[in-house]
C-alpha cells in the first residue's frame, strides 16, 4: 500500500490534533467525565482503604508499614493514569477488530497503531487513577525514610514510564492476539485485573507460583514493587537479584519492542487474509 | 407464575452461552479468593489476631464470603440497557410485573452461578485450604436461610440504584460506586470483627452487614441463640422493608420512563 510520508513533527501534530478533538469531546459532556472520574477515584480509594485497615490493624506486612505500602501502591496508580492516557485504543481493541471498525484504520495513509492510539483516551480512568496517584504519592514519599537525591528522582519518574509500558506491552500483545480472531478480552482482564490487585502487596506474600508469574511471565512486579523496595531500600523477604531493581525502567522498553513485533505480525497476518 | 418461571430460565441459561466468559469467571473467582486467603495468612504469620477468628475461622469466613459474592453478581445494566434500546415498552405491556420478573430472571442467574461456578470452586478451595463445618445443624439451617434472606435484600438494594437509569441517568457511576461501598462493608474482603468498633456500630444500623457478614457469622456459629435469631429477624425486616420501597421506586420510575427508539 502506498503510504505518505510522515516526519516526527507531521506525526506529533496530527497526534496533538486528535488529542483536542478528544478533549472537546470530553469537555462536551463535562459532568459525566467528572462523575465517572469520581467513581473511579472512589472505587480504588476503597480498595486502597482495604489494604490500610488491614496493613494499620496488624502493624505491617512481611515487615513493610502502611506508609511503605502507599508508597508502593502510588506507582501502580500514576502509571495507569499514563495507560488510560495513552494507551485506551489499545485496550478497547479487540471491540474494534470484532465490530469491523479496524478496516477503517488500514485505508488511511497513517500506521495502524498510530491511529489506533491516537484516536482514544480514558481521561476519566486518568483523572481517577492519576489524582488518587499523586495524592498517595505526596503523602507517602514524605513519610517513608527516602532522601530525594536527582538520581532517585530520575529512577522514579522512568520508572513510572517504564511500568506504562509493562502495561501497555500486555494490552498490545492481547490486542495483538485479536487479529487472529480469538478474543481474549476476558482472560486478559483475568489476567490484567488480578495481578495488578496482587501487585498492591509485597511480592513475598504470595507463593512462589504467584510470584514467578509476577516477575517472568506478566511482569507487574516491576511497575510498583521492585521501583518501590529499590527507593525505599528493603531487603525483602523474597530476593531476587538486585539488579532486578535498576532493571525496572529497561523491562518496560523492552517488552514494548517486543509486543511491537507481534502487533506487526498479527497486523500483516490480518490484512494478507483480506475482507 | 409460567412466566415468571420462563424468566428464571432465561437468566439462568443467559450466562450459560458464554461458556468462556463463565469459565473466566470461575478461575478469577478462584484466584482472588486464594489471593485473599494468602494475604491473611501473612497477616497472621506476624500474630494475627485469633481471639477474633482462628485461621481456620478465617479460612472458611473468606471461602463463604468470596463464595456469596460471586453467586450474587447481578446483571447491573439489565434496566439501563432496555431503556437505551427500547424493549422496555415491551416489558411494560406484559401481563407481568416488571420488579417480579427482573427478580425471576435474576434467581435465575444466581442458580446458575451457584451450581456451575461457585460450588465447584468452593469444593476445591475448600480441599486446599481447609473449611470448617457448621457447629451444629441450627447453625447450617440459619446460615441457609440467611442466604436466601441476602439474596432478596442484595436484589432490592441494587434495583434501587439500577431504577435511576427509568429516569434516564446513566448508571455506570452509581453502579461502581454502590459496588465498591458494599464490597468494602459487607465484610466480604475484611470480616466485619476487625473493623474499629464505631465503624461497626454504624454498620450494624445499616443493611450492609446483613448482606454477607450474618450468613457466614451464623455458620461459623458466631451468632447463636437468640443472636441469632435477632440477626435473622433484622435481616428479614430489611429485605421486607427493601421489597416495598423497591416496587413503588420501580412503578414510579416506570411511569417516568420515556422510551425513544421504535
Amino acid at each position: 500500500m502506498p503510504r505518505e510520508q510522515h516526519t516526527i513533527a507531521s506525526l506529533a501534530r496530527l497526534y496533538l490534533q486528535h488529542a483536542s478533538l478528544l478533549a472537546k469531546a470530553n469537555l462536551a459532556r463535562r459532568n459525566t467525565l467528572v462523575t465517572i472520574s469520581f467513581a473511579v477515584l472512589f472505587r480504588e480509594l476503597l480498595n486502597v482503604a482495604v489494604a490500610w485497615v488491614l496493613v494499620a490493624r496488624f502493624g505491617t506486612i512481611q515487615g513493610w508499614t502502611v506508609d511503605e505500602l502507599m508508597f508502593s501502591y502510588s506507582f501502580l496508580f500514576l502509571s495507569y493514569a499514563l495507560v488510560a492516557l495513552l494507551f485506551t485504543g489499545v485496550r478497547d481493541f479487540d471491540a474494534e477488530v470484532s465490530e469491523g471498525e479496524c478496516d477503517g484504520y488500514l485505508v488511511k495513509p497513517l500506521g495502524v497503531l498510530f491511529q489506533v492510539i491516537a484516536r482514544k483516551a480514558d481521561l476519566a480512568a486518568t483523572l481517577g487513577h492519576g489524582l488518587l496517584g499523586v495524592a498517595l504519592f505526596v503523602f507517602a514519599a514524605r513519610r517513608v525514610q527516602v532522601t530525594w537525591t536527582s538520581w532517585y528522582v530520575l529512577y522514579a519518574a522512568l520508572s513510572v514510564l517504564g511500568g506504562t509500558l509493562i502495561q501497555a506491552s500486555i494490552l498490545l500483545v492481547s490486542a495483538a492476539i485479536s487479529f487472529w480472531t480469538i478474543r481474549t478480552t476476558n482472560l486478559r482482564n483475568l489476567i490484567f485485573f488480578n495481578l495488578r490487585r496482587c501487585a498492591g502487596f509485597p511480592l513475598s506474600v504470595y507463593p512462589p507460583v504467584l510470584r514467578f508469574l509476577s516477575v517472568y511471565v506478566i511482569p507487574f512486579a516491576f511497575v510498583n514493587y521492585f521501583p518501590a523496595q529499590f527507593l525505599l531500600g528493603k531487603n525483602d523477604g523474597y530476593l531476587t537479584p538486585w539488579i532486578f531493581a535498576y532493571a525496572a525502567p529497561l523491562v518496560g522498553m523492552t517488552m514494548f519492542a517486543l509486543s511491537l513485533l507481534v502487533w506487526d505480525k498479527g497486523l500483516s497476518r490480518y490484512s494478507s487474509a483480506g475482507n | 407464575m409460567r412466566g415468571y418461571a420462563r424468566f428464571a430460565i432465561i437468566g439462568f441459561r443467559t450466562n450459560l452461552a458464554y461458556r468462556w466468559e463463565s469459565i473466566a469467571g470461575t478461575v478469577s473467582y478462584l484466584v482472588s479468593v486464594a489471593m485473599g486467603i494468602e494475604l491473611w495468612r501473612a497477616l497472621y504469620r506476624n500474630g494475627g489476631d485469633r481471639q477474633i477468628l482462628s485461621a481456620s475461622e478465617l479460612n472458611t469466613y473468606l471461602v463463604l464470603t468470596a463464595g456469596i459474592r460471586a453467586a450474587l453478581t447481578m446483571d447491573e445494566f439489565f434496566i439501563e440497557q432496555r431503556v437505551k434500546k427500547g424493549t422496555i415498552a415491551v416489558d411494560m405491556m406484559r401481563p407481568l410485573s416488571f420488579h417480579g420478573m427482573l427478580f425471576a430472571y435474576t434467581i435465575g442467574g444466581a442458580l446458575q452461578r451457584l451450581l456451575t461456578q461457585v460450588a465447584p470452586s468452593v469444593v476445591l478451595i475448600a480441599w486446599l485450604y481447609g473449611v470448617q463445618a457448621p457447629p451444629s445443624l441450627a447453625a447450617a439451617l440459619f446460615a441457609v436461610l440467611s442466604a436466601l434472606l441476602s439474596v432478596v435484600l442484595l436484589f432490592e438494594l441494587n434495583l434501587l440504584v439500577w431504577s435511576a437509569a427509568l429516569w434516564g441517568h446513566s448508571t455506570w457511576s452509581y453502579v461502581t460506586i454502590k459496588e465498591a461501598m458494599i464490597q468494602l462493608l459487607c465484610g466480604a474482603v475484611v470480616p466485619i470483627w476487625f473493623f474499629p468498633t464505631w465503624l461497626q456500630t454504624v454498620l450494624a444500623l445499616t443493611p450492609l452487614d446483613s448482606l454477607v457478614h450474618v450468613p457466614v457469622a451464623l455458620y461459623l456459629g458466631k451468632l447463636n441463640g437468640a443472636g441469632a435469631l435477632v440477626a435473622l429477624a433484622k435481616q428479614a425486616a430489611w429485605a421486607v422493608g427493601a421489597m416495598l420501597l423497591g416496587s413503588l421506586v420501580c412503578r414510579r420510575g416506570l411511569r417516568s420512563a420515556v422510551v425513544y427508539g421504535g
